[in-house]
């Protein structure tokens, strides 16, 4: 069975300041998602994850073997998509994925037959040669996610996949990640909440360098539970009680609006009322909860 | 939390609306049995055939990373040159063409005007390195730097191929130029090559060694620098003659390879050691 293991992980790039902040956590086989607001985190620790940096301090346990010990062997069964990336705009999509293939150590016999099937599933394979540098942002994306699948990863990290991305293609990669978790682990972060609701096995949420919530989704919601509250207010007042509640969300209605709050106490406003929670609100809890407290 | 409210977390609302009541209300008054065995026996047997298109799929995917799996135990090319024909790669026919109507057209108006093809080449030889090292190592430049850190090889062991890439062009256009200009075999051998080649080599270890600190840009850009102050300032004479007086040119040229294949493999030692493409 396929493990990996964060270890007490830290990561600091200056003196005093930690990206990653003694991390734990235990991932299996499955999708799992990494949510945080910007700057929390997400991408040093998929970096991490990847072995593209080292850590600090702590282990990344691959099958409870440190990556770093046998990278190149770790490296050989993982697919890795950064955040930020781009490509040689001067090959075609086929090109790119042909040298790819090589680098990945993927012999000649069967890498023009790997490019064309994973080209398909991803749905690139009409666009292949054309030049890359042709070639609009989303799909771009998907050429991203196309290299990381050419060795047929055991571990595939995804950073921001859904970036990019329109509505359509959103639910078509949701369900397409699903599909490869069943045989392997797809570690995949995202800052759109909505992403992987029905689809991942396990969400991590990452705030300030450390790890305030690993479990599953409706232990997610559960966080909430009784804590969601909505109430009818005016346009002027919002931003009012956004300087005082936890606010998740805000929908307008003609003069006025209604707006989500969570608090452990129901708020002291005219017409306030329960509500379920939703992924928003678990997240906007947590981000208040620890982005208070100062960083170590 | 009562039904109603687990049923409006799952479909996103948050409030009961008149026609969501509606509908609660229908639901409430439907009455359905459990199912029975035979029941549930039926629905498996109606699912069996998806489950088995499933693991069928399954099996053929995991098969393709057996397959890889058994290629890599077979002996095959060595590593580094299934490296440098994967590098060989990053060479677009576009620059390929643009370099060599380069040297083609500056050899032409070296002869035309000047009468000194061969000045011409000693003097863009460096250059034409730098421009071929920068090309062959722009994967920062494109950002794809990190996908080929996740690949199987390391980036010595990269740089390293991309290093020979960008030797042996050098070395087979700059020949090819040196057998267009030259009559005698002798003389391209003893002489010219080894003309250009010296401060080749030594621009390529400045360029790489300085791109350790500089970035790929800033190395060959420090290089190039260094090359353009030797031929305006020295008049063709090499700066190792300040520091060296007296020796002769092709004492210097031997002085500069070896200079430059020392950087260069300090170079590749260094990356050795950094077995990541970030920190």
């Amino acid at each position: 069975m396929l493990t990996l293991e964060l270890a007490d992980l830290s990561k600091k790039y200056k003196v005093d300041s930690w990206v990653v902040n003694h991390v734990s956590a235990t991932m299996k086989a499955g999708l799992f998602t990494l949510i945080g607001p910007n700057g929390a985190g997400k991408t040093t620790l998929l970096r991490l994850l990847a072995g593209i940096v080292e850590p600090t301090s702590g282990k990344v346990l691959f099958n409870r073997q440190d990556i770093h010990q046998s990278y190149s062997q770790y490296k050989q069964r993982l697919g890795y998509m950064p955040q930020d990336f781009d490509f040689y705009p001067d090959m075609t999509g086929r090109e790119f994925l042909h040298y790819m293939s090589r680098l990945k150590g993927i012999p000649s016999s069967l890498y023009p037959l790997r490019v064309e099937e994973v080209a398909q599933s991803v749905g690139v394979a009409p666009f292949l040669e054309l030049k890359i540098g042709e070639w609009s942002a989303g799909r771009r994306r998907r050429l991203g996610i196309a290299q990381a699948l050419l060795n047929d990863p055991d571990i595939l990290i995804l950073d921001e996949p859904m970036a990019g991305l329109d509505p359509e293609e959103k639910v078509f990669f949701a369900n397409y990640f699903f599909r490869l978790s069943r045989e392997r682990m797809v570690i995949v972060s995202s800052t759109i909440l909505t992403d992987f609701i029905t689809f991942t096995d396990g969400v991590l949420m990452i705030v300030k360098g450390k790890i305030c919530f690993d479990g599953r989704i409706q232990q997610f919601l559960d966080l909430v539970d009784g804590k969601v509250w909505v109430a009818p207010v005016s346009a002027e007042k919002r931003h009012i009680i956004a300087g005082i509640w936890a606010v998740s969300g805000i929908e307008n209605l003609d003069a006025n609006c209604q707006i989500r709050i969570v608090s452990d106490a129901m708020p002291d406003i005219v017409g306030v009322r329960a509500a379920a929670p939703s992924i928003a609100d678990a997240y906007t809890y947590l981000v208040r909860q620890n982005d208070t407290s100062p960083k170590e | 939390m009562n039904k109603r409210e687990k049923i409006l977390g799952d479909i996103g609302e948050d409030r009961i609306d008149s026609d969501m009541k509606r509908i609660f209300d229908q639901l409430d008054t439907y009455q359905i049995k459990a199912p029975s065995m035979e029941a549930t026996n039926q629905l498996l047997e109606n699912l069996k055939p998806i489950f088995r298109e499933e693991t069928a799929g399954t099996h053929q995917r995991r098969r393709f990373r057996d397959i890889l799996e058994d290629t890599r135990s077979q002996r095959g090319i060595p590593v580094l040159l299934q490296l440098v024909g994967a590098q060989t790669a990053l060479m677009s026919k576009g620059f390929i063409t643009l370099t060599m109507a380069l040297v083609v057209v500056g050899l032409l108006l070296a002869n035309l005007f000047e009468s000194s093809s061969s000045k011409f080449l000693i003097t863009m030889s460096p250059f034409l390195g730098l421009f071929t090292l920068f090309y062959e190592y722009r994967a920062r430049l494109y950002k794809v730097e990190e996908m080929e850190g996740t690949c199987r090889y390391s980036p010595v062991q990269v740089a390293a191929a991309r290093l020979l890439v960008v030797l042996g062009y050098n070395v087979v256009l700059c020949t090819a130029a040196t057998v267009m200009i030259t009559s005698s075999f002798a003389l391209v051998i003893g002489h010219l090559m080894m003309n250009w080649l010296a401060p080749l080599l030594l621009i390529l270890g400045i360029a790489l060694f300085t791109s350790l600190k500089l970035g790929i840009a800033g190395g060959c850009m420090t290089a190039g620098v260094v090359w353009a102050a030797q031929i305006t300032l020295m008049d063709g004479a090499s700066f190792l003659h300040l520091l060296l007086p007296g020796l002769t040119n092709g004492v210097t040229d031997a002085v500069s390879m070896v200079l430059g294949i020392g950087l260069l493999y300090v170079t590749l030692r260094i990356w050795q050691h950094s077995e990541r493409w970030c920190t």
